[in-house]
């Protein structure tokens, strides 16, 4: 089972962030390499584990960088509004050194921290075990 | 079912004429590219109710003004509409009677 341990000084101030990547979802890059067309370079991201998000969601822009065009649309519900529509993308995110691949269909939505482009919601969680371990400011994701 | 493949240059037309909206290398970003899938929704909605008779919590795959095939999983119809149709928008959708929003506890999303 891939797992990989994170240590993040001051986890409870910085939530549980990762460096990760964003690349183009398997079905694509095997329609564009039977194509002979170039596959977009992976994008990398800090992303924060949101055990508060259904959905993973990702910074506007990153699509574009990847070549994406919309494949899905989905409403979002916040602490400050209701049913926003919203367009999804079909994506892969790498994490763990590259141990751990999730295929899933990403949300695209200006995210407020600068310093996060990624927020992992429950749709990639349901495919592992989150644990967390605050005294020592570790946690793990086993998928 | 017999489907055919249509032209890139038409999608890319339809990028082009989404004047107004957030860009980045002239493709359409964030909730507005949503807006580059008018035609599939409206295509949906419009077989939304004898959808949800035959075929209700399966995935259905729209291109403009077609409904191309139902599939009984995401990840396939995702894989079929890219094997179609190339990089292009189209609408993969669970046929379901209410849709359910995603929820987001925190403030990180700007909406």
């Amino acid at each position: 089972m891939p797992s990989f341990t994170y240590s993040v000084p001051a986890l409870q101030a910085s939530g549980p962030i990762l460096q990760a990547n964003l690349a183009v979802s398997t079905p694509l890059e095997e329609v564009l390499r039977d194509g002979g067309q170039s596959v977009p370079a992976p994008v990398a991201v800090t992303a924060l584990v949101d055990t508060g998000a259904s959905g993973t969601v990702v910074q506007e822009g990153i699509a574009a960088r990847l070549g994406l065009l919309p494949i899905g649309t989905t409403l979002i519900t916040t602490p400050s509004s209701t049913n926003v529509p919203c367009a999804m993308y079909a994506m892969r995110l790498i994490f763990g050194e590259g141990r751990i691949v999730v295929e899933g269909t990403f949300i695209e939505a200006p995210l407020q921290q600068q310093n996060i482009q990624c927020l992992i919601g429950r749709d990639v969680l349901v495919h592992g075990v989150l644990v967390y371990i605050g005294y020592i400011n570790q946690f793990t994701f086993t998928v | 079912m017999a489907t055919k493949m249509l032209s890139l240059a038409d999608d890319r037309g339809r990028l082009q004429s989404a004047g107004g909206r957030k860009t980045l290398g002239g493709i359409v970003m964030g909730c507005a590219a949503m807006q580059l899938l008018e035609a599939e929704l409206k295509t949906y909605e419009d077989h939304r109710l004898e959808l949800l008779k035959s075929d209700e919590g399966k995935w259905v795959l729209v291109h403009k003004g077609r409904l191309v095939a139902v599939f009984d999983t995401q990840a396939d119809a995702i894989r079929a509409g890219y094997k179609e149709f190339g990089n292009v928008p189209f609408l993969v959708k669970q046929v379901v009677t209410v849709e359910v929003p995603q929820n987001f506890v925190s403030n990180h999303l700007a909406l």
